[in-house]
């Protein structure tokens, strides 16, 4: 152990400088190093985040200025911005240590389903994107949410919340269909059928497990 | 096939905070190691915490969001892998990498790590864990205490998960929070979301000494330092309206006859209001031990948790949809964590079974950052010594120094251990 005179106290660290007021220290006996160095694993992963950010950055700019000098009569160059945002936006979600598969499935579907209603809005609207895609996209999840609870069979009632946040989703398209945004009814009705009755079918068939889901989820 | 009930569990009324603030910078994790006299081997030690998790049910368990509560259920899963320390103590668990569990196990050569989220309970609890898993570590490593023993959880464990605080509020309760805002330490951060650690060994004779000289109890002391050493770097900006106020946790049980493995604990505050321009460290211990000692005590802590406890319990707060809570939650935080400038924890003595104490060196603890407070402290003490740890975010460590200088001068023999950041 070694020991600092201005500080008067004793350092166990293997060191030659006090940890506190930075003076060298009187050379003792046994000293010991008993926590890891920390700094080296997060510098990497730092570095990692900040390069692909950089490249997302100039890969949109370059392409942005090619696509005001060579090609202005077009905007194209939206299209990959939104794509790469998209690409950005997944990469923070896939590397986001605390995202749950859930809420990664669910951001991905909802930013694949944004960036096509961008897409559809930057070739001129012909509604695609909120007729067929979103519908679709609300299909997707019902199937997605089928798939987890069968895999993941002792705790399929824990997707039941999920199946309420599809119907209180489901009920987007019929509100834009009643306001004339969306022209496909039919569709719309239909996937909002599929999403009410998956939820259904969870809770009769379910029984007692599925109830006691509900009773602790909305708990008051 | 799923189970047709499952175990679960509302959170106690200190709980419900920490889920809604608890991110990357503000973990809301604490830490309590057992450093033995030997090093330890991680498939024994994987071992023991596969056999000792599904025993505690207070540990067994995950969070789950529900529409207008969080609350604990049943884990059952394989308990979370055992890992070497790598990284800086107390990141943030995140459960979907943990089997769901809210606690991680690690160790570094001697030592083992328990950080424990503070949603599942307080220091009592994690200690109680802590030691449960390094009896069952001993025994592993030690085939002759596993004949002796068996593999049964002791006696000192309890299982209870009663909320005592539920049990013992006082209904129409007005507060006693004070929400001014206190003097807050500010500097230059450790790069890379850095953590300090600085463990301070006191011999407990030599303290028990000082302390009669100033006529005060060890964590007045202790706590004295602090306010001490800040007003002495800061002196400047310590105003009456920008205090000194340092958060003590106060552990309820032995007042309230309790012994629930959940939260069971209040704040108080020992406060610092320069009135004059210079004060010497024995006029520091004074105030302190005034102000302490005029706030422990069983009426004024059950008036401190009664008040949150009763709001929690009105049926129009109980049904407002679980978003909007964390929503106020967070403003009432801001407002009450600004108001203390660090916090001073002092999870006592621990005690471990006569046929363990061969193997065991020492025990300590520290707490994470929370908002406005980037330095803390954390009391621990085995046997005779006392650990006297700072975690800090700052780069700078003049509190740090003038803390266990003031103790060195006071004829404690000090001995310094840190992780190594300053050093960088």
């Amino acid at each position: 152990m070694s020991k600092c005179r201005y500080c008067g106290v004793e350092i166990i660290d293997e060191t030659e400088h006090c940890p506190l007021c930075q003076g060298v220290l009187e050379q003792g006996g046994e000293c010991a190093t008993t926590y890891p160095n920390a700094v080296v694993g997060r510098r990497k992963l730092h570095f990692a985040f900040r390069l692909i950010l950089f490249l997302s950055v100039a890969a949109g700019l370059i392409c942005y200025a090619i696509n005001r000098y060579v090609t202005p009569e077009s905007n194209w160059s939206y299209i990959v911005i939104a794509s790469l945002l998209y690409g950005l936006w997944m990469v923070y979600i896939i590397m986001k240590d605390n995202a749950g598969y859930r809420v990664r499935i669910l951001s991905g579907v909802a930013g694949a389903v944004i960036l096509i209603i961008l897409l559809d809005a930057l070739t001129g609207f012909a509604g695609w994107s909120i007729n067929y895609v979103f519908p679709f996209a609300i299909v997707l999840v019902d199937v997605a949410l089928v798939i987890l609870m069968l895999i993941n069979r002792r705790n399929w009632q824990s997707y039941l919340i999920l199946q309420i946040f599809m119907i209180l989703v489901g009920i987007i398209p019929i509100v834009l269909c009643q306001k004339g945004i969306i022209t496909t009814g039919v569709l719309v009705n239909v996937v909002f059928l599929v999403t009410v009755i998956l939820f259904l079918g969870s809770v009769i068939l379910g029984g007692k497990t599925a109830k006691n889901e509900l009773v602790r989820r909305f708990h008051i | 096939m799923a189970k047709d009930y499952i175990r679960w569990d509302k959170l106690d009324n200190t709980a419900n905070l920490f889920p809604v603030i608890a991110g990357e910078s503000m973990t809301n994790t604490y830490r309590i190691s057992c450093v033995l006299k030997e090093e330890v081997q991680q498939d024994l030690l994987q071992e023991a915490l596969d056999i000792v998790t599904p025993k505690i049910p207070g540990f067994n368990l995950r969070l789950r969001k529900g529409v207008f509560w969080y609350y604990f259920e049943e884990n059952g899963k394989k308990a979370p892998r055992v890992k070497e320390e790598f990284t800086y103590p107390c990141r943030l668990i995140h459960q979907s990498k943990n089997n769901s569990y809210m606690f991680r196990v690690s160790y570094y050569k001697n030592r083992i790590n328990l950080e424990v989220f503070h949603v599942l309970t307080d220091g009592m609890g994690g200690i109680s864990f802590l030691r449960e898993l390094t009896y069952q570590y001993l025994r592993l490593a030690h085939p002759e205490l596993r004949e002796k023993l068996g593999d049964k959880l002791s006696a000192d464990t309890s299982l209870n998960r009663e909320d005592s605080f539920k049990k013992n509020y006082k209904k129409k309760s007005e507060s006693v929070y004070r929400s001014k805002r206190a003097f807050l330490i500010k500097g230059e951060k450790l790069e890379y979301d850095g953590f300090g650690v600085v463990h301070g060994y006191l011999p407990i004779q030599q303290l028990k000494d000082v302390c009669k000289k100033y006529n005060c109890s060890i964590n007045e002391y202790l706590v004295s330092t602090f306010i001490w050493a800040t007003y002495q770097e800061n002196y400047r900006h310590i105003t009456q309206k920008r205090p000194i106020r340092v958060a003590v946790p106060v552990n309820l049980r032995p007042y309230f006859d309790s012994i629930t493995t959940k939260n069971f604990f209040v704040m108080v505050s020992a406060e610092f209001i320069p009135q004059k321009d210079e004060y010497t460290f024995e006029e520091i211990c004074k105030i302190t031990h005034d102000c302490l000692r005029k706030q422990i005590n069983k009426e004024h802590l059950e008036k401190i948790f009664s008040y949150n406890v009763s709001n929690e319990q009105l049926f129009i707060a109980r049904a407002v949809p679980l978003f909007l809570k964390n929503i106020a939650m967070r403003l009432v935080y801001t407002q009450s964590a600004l108001a203390n400038t660090t916090t001073v924890t002092n999870i006592g003595n621990i005690k471990v079974e006569e046929e363990y104490e061969p193997y065991i060196q020492m025990f300590h603890s520290f707490l994470s950052f929370s908002k406005g407070q980037n330095l803390k402290a954390t009391i621990t003490s085995y046997q005779d010594t006392l650990v006297y740890t700072y975690t800090s975010a700052w780069r700078d460590v003049s509190i740090q120094r003038r803390v266990f200088r003031q103790i060195a001068e006071d004829g404690v023999d000090v001995k310094i251990e840190t992780n190594g950041v300053y050093y960088e």
